[in-house]
């Protein structure tokens, strides 16, 4: 049953074998899983913090229902299934990492309602995001995928799912067994999340326990020997070695095992200022393996960043005398570490960029007749069909612009209303493109995607142009700054899977194209419903204070508030940007890439995907590259699909349980 | 030796160069007070202990610079605050950063000398054996033209997929890789644009064998077959493209 006008194969081909990949069943299915993921993940995401892409989520499902259930899924249709899903769900995240900020900034004046102009202004954002995200990024596949053969961990582990049927029952144990090791270590993490008892009342603190995860084991650091007595130098050690042991002042040495992490260098004794912590995640343990050795690049700048620049900067007493060693790395991070890192990536992505010009020429060409050998079918989007989304959202992008962008402050003030919304409009389309481009190669190079730096830098770049006070245009084009990269960072992934499993890119591209829109008005609906339901019962429509307290959110208003406070340290940025380009000059035109991500995600997580970078050359010195790959990428594919699953239904649990 | 000492210096100056940019908001105590009054706190200044608190800063972040604050802080040993405003004359460690971008293009000369050196050992190892990149096309177009005549006159017997998705699984994970790691070698060979414009249609054929295997299992003859058909026609072409851009 191929859709109609969808399937546009051009002389002979798969609708003469009758090969099913875009179907109704498979669009449907990745439509309704999309839809509910969509909604229960943007509910989570507000209350906890929590979001995920869901193409993996979606793969296995496609498999139960579409094989199981239908008995007649193929492997190309079931991935159309989970290209749809995840379009369907993944704007979400960008949704609410930025619209929840004007409700925490000014509840009365950015009330959101249906009947209300703000509401669709914004839904409308984040559709034109969603669309522009899409349209940019489709030119750029041949280059990462085809030219670049960027990995995209996530991608590969969703084609070894959807291979699985024909990978051979060996494999298909390998990849069932790292779901099990993954939900395994996984659920001490998740577990304490859970919390038993009766809810408390709206207003009323919540002193409910969450159910027993690693922390409750107990294990923790050496208690001090206690001192000789009448000796006053050896009770000044004593307490110096209480107050090291036991930061949380509540008695007892601190817990090595954490419910998400283990901190082996307070266990061996490293100095306080070096933060030696492992993050207790499967899915990082595999997206670092399939990586592979260019992961080793992340840890390297994570490791210059966290073991030598901070001990340095503390040794040469650059950070506040009043804070303690422990409390270096954070401070350094706001500091230091995150600016620079932010700055890196895009001087990095620029030369990564300016290196591959040449090749990029010859992809755009490529693209542009949709074909990479004579008489084949078309394999692309035309550009001809981009432009015109593009257009289209653009325009979409300034109408909205212009109904809500006042005042006369910023570098545009002086400028007539509809010329600036107009440049505004632009110059956020053209950040989105670029912005995406930074992204989609963070991902496929190393599966991590630095969405709040953009979001900053889009807030800032805004408000440069309109003004400080201008807070609602400056999330209006953050949200569809957001929504635009997930979304491209989202299309890669799927379409490298694609690829993996020999999947007609023009299709996955078509079909993502048409289902993404529906992904902000979901978030947006789903938003609208929790900020009601949140008046009503506690009087405030999100935040702390009421069962959605936004956290991603939080964290924007603060950086808003740092941009109207004047706290933004341009010149780190831009001396980043330098070092950036710099590394960029070498045999490795993404090295500015890596070190600026490392430099800007959080140590725990690095160290984690680093052991994975290394256990995989480990096993490939030991057993060769061919048996690492065969092998180990299902077991890790397992380990990603494992934490992501349960994750899922761990936070299904506590939205019932409240 | 080459390839060392350029990561050496990439590192290395990389490490030097963010030491000196977390230096950049820096602004030391020795100032006379003239070019410190009226700057702003960007992270709090100082330390107050008294017994039984926590010590706590003797200036707030966001705190204007005057001279009562001056005294307060030099009284108490500060050297240097963070402020808000950069001005390039009071930005200390501005020679070692300058220091650490020529050690950083030092490193990338070095490290993109080492990069050709070693492309060009490799491109005269590969014409030695049969694993070049125009020997591994070679290879895999033969496996699939010779599968593609195999499975045709197979057609719908039984074990004739499984022939197929054995024999691509196969190269999926042999020769396909190995030709998708030669990218470094063909483009230090041929150039970027050459490089993409054969590596374009090698990913093309790439995908057809991918989707006849998913074909295979799927149990879709008819489209395993013309899939292999189609990636035979597109290796021709790879290989077209790799001869017309000289020997690789």
């Amino acid at each position: 049953m191929s859709l109609a006008g969808v399937s546009d194969r051009q002389g002979g081909g798969d609708r003469s074998t009758g090969y099913r990949e875009v179907t109704i069943s498979a669009v449907v299915f990745g439509v309704v899983v999309g839809a509910i993921m969509n909604a229960s993940i943007t509910y989570a995401g507000l209350k906890i913090g929590f979001t995920i892409g869901g193409s993996t989520i979606a793969a296995v499902l496609g498999f139960g229902i579409l094989r199981g259930l239908l008995r007649r899924g193929t492997i190309l249709e079931t991935n159309i299934g989970q290209t749809v899903a995840s379009a369907v769900n993944i704007p979400n995240s960008g949704i609410i990492f930025t619209v929840p900020v004007l409700l925490l900034i000014d509840p009365e004046k950015f009330a959101l309602r249906a009947d209300g102009n703000l509401f669709w202004l914004l839904t409308l954002a984040g559709l034109a995001g969603a669309v522009l995200g899409c349209a940019f990024i489709i030119p750029v596949r041949k280059q990462m995928i085809d030219i670049d053969r960027l990995r995209f961990p996530t991608g590969t582990a969703v084609a070894a799912i959807l291979k699985s049927p024909g990978a051979g029952m060996k494999k298909t144990v390998v990849l069932v067994a790292g779901v099990l090791v993954a939900m395994v270590i996984y659920l001490p993490v998740g577990l304490p999340d859970i919390k038993i008892g009766p809810k408390p009342r709206p207003g009323q603190e919540d002193t409910r326990r969450g159910l027993p995860g690693y922390g409750d084991i107990g294990w923790r650091l050496p208690t001090p020997r206690p001192p000789r007595p009448g000796d006053a130098a050896d009770k000044a050690r004593y307490e110096a070695e209480w107050r090291r042991v036991d930061r949380d002042e509540d008695g007892q040495p601190d817990l090595v095992l954490t419910h998400q992490t283990i901190d082996i260098g307070r266990l061996v004794g490293l100095p306080d200022q070096i933060q030696f912590v492992f993050a207790i995640a499967p899915f990082a343990l595999g997206a670092g393996y399939i990586t592979g050795r260019a992961g080793l690049l992340v840890l390297a700048g994570g490791v210059l960043a966290f073991f030598v620049l901070n001990p340095a900067a503390y040794a040469l007493g650059w950070t506040p005398e009043h804070i303690t060693a422990a409390e270096v790395p954070q401070f350094a991070f706001d500091a230091f570490n995150r600016p620079l890192g932010i700055g890196m990536l895009l001087g990095g992505a620029l030369m990564g960029m300016l290196a591959s010009l040449p090749s990029v020429r010859e992809a755009l060409k490529s693209v542009a007749t949709g074909r990479s050998g004579a008489g084949q079918a078309r394999e692309e989007l035309g550009l001809g069909v981009l432009a015109l989304c593009a257009v289209v959202a653009v325009a979409g992008l300034f109408v909205a612009t212009d109904l809500l962008v006042g005042g006369t402050g910023g570098w545009l003030g002086g400028m007539n209303h509809h010329w600036r919304s107009l440049i505004v409009a632009l110059v956020g389309a053209g950040w989105i493109w670029f912005g995406g481009i930074i992204i989609a190669q963070c991902t496929g190079m190393t599966d991590w995607s630095p969405i709040s730096g953009m979001a900053l830098l889009t807030v800032v770049l805004v408000m440069m142009l309109v003004g400080s006070s201008q807070v609602a245009a400056a999330v209006l084009i953050g949200a569809a700054m957001c929504v635009a990269i997930t979304c491209a960072s989202d299309m890669m992934q799927d379409l490298k899977t694609g690829h993996l499993v020999g999947a007609r890119p023009v299709r996955q591209q078509r079909v993502e194209l048409l289902t993404t829109g529906l992904g902000p008005l979901i978030a947006m609906a789903t938003l609208l419903l929790i900020v009601a339901a949140n008046v009503k019962t506690t009087g405030k429509p999100i935040g702390p204070g009421t069962p959605t307290v936004a956290p991603q959110a939080q964290a924007l208003e603060a950086v808003i508030r740092g941009v109207q406070g004047g706290d933004i340290p341009y010149t780190l940025y831009g001396l980043g940007a330098v070092l950036g380009v710099l590394l960029g000059l070498g045999a490795f035109p993404g090295l500015g890439v890596l070190v600026g991500l490392s430099m800007y995600l959080p140590i725990v997580y690095i160290l984690t995907y680093g052991i994975g970078c290394l256990v995989n050359m480990a096993v490939a010195t030991v057993k060769g590259k061919t048996w690492a790959e065969e092998w180990g990428v299902p077991f890790c594919a397992g380990l990603i699909v494992g934490e992501s699953v349960l994750a899922l239904m761990i936070n299904a649990v506590v939205l019932a349980v409240g | 030796m080459l390839k060392l000492i350029g990561q050496l210096l990439i590192w290395g100056s990389l490490a030097g160069g963010a030491l000196a940019a977390a230096n950049a908001y820096l602004v030391s105590l020795d100032l006379p007070d003239e070019e410190l009054v009226g700057l702003t706190l960007a992270a709090p200044a100082g330390r107050v202990e008294k017994p039984g608190e926590s010590p706590r800063p003797l200036a707030d972040k966001d705190a204007k610079v005057t001279p009562e604050l001056l005294a307060q802080l030099r009284g108490a040993g500060v050297k240097a605050i963070r402020v808000k405003e950069f001005q390039l004359r009071r930005w200390q460690a501005r020679w070692y950063f300058l220091l650490a971008v020529a050690g950083l293009l030092a490193g990338a000369w070095a490290s993109r000398r080492a990069g050709r050196g070693r492309a060009e050992a490799a491109a005269d190892a590969a014409d030695r054996r049969v694993a070049s990149p125009a020997g591994l096309l070679a290879q895999m177009q033969e496996s699939v033209e010779q599968l593609a005549s195999e499975t045709s006159a197979m057609a719908y017997r039984p074990g004739a997929l499984g022939v197929i998705v054995h024999e691509l699984g196969q190269l999926q994970r042999s020769q396909i890789p190995a030709f998708g790691e030669a990218r470094q070698q063909l483009a230090g060979q041929l150039g970027m644009r050459r490089m993409a414009a054969v590596m374009d249609s090698f990913a093309a054929a790439e995908r057809q064998i991918n989707r006849a295997w998913s074909a295979a299992v799927d149990e879709a003859d008819d489209e395993a077959l013309r899939c292999l058909r189609e990636a035979a026609e597109l290796l021709a072409e790879t290989r077209r493209r790799l001869g017309q851009s000289g020997s690789a």
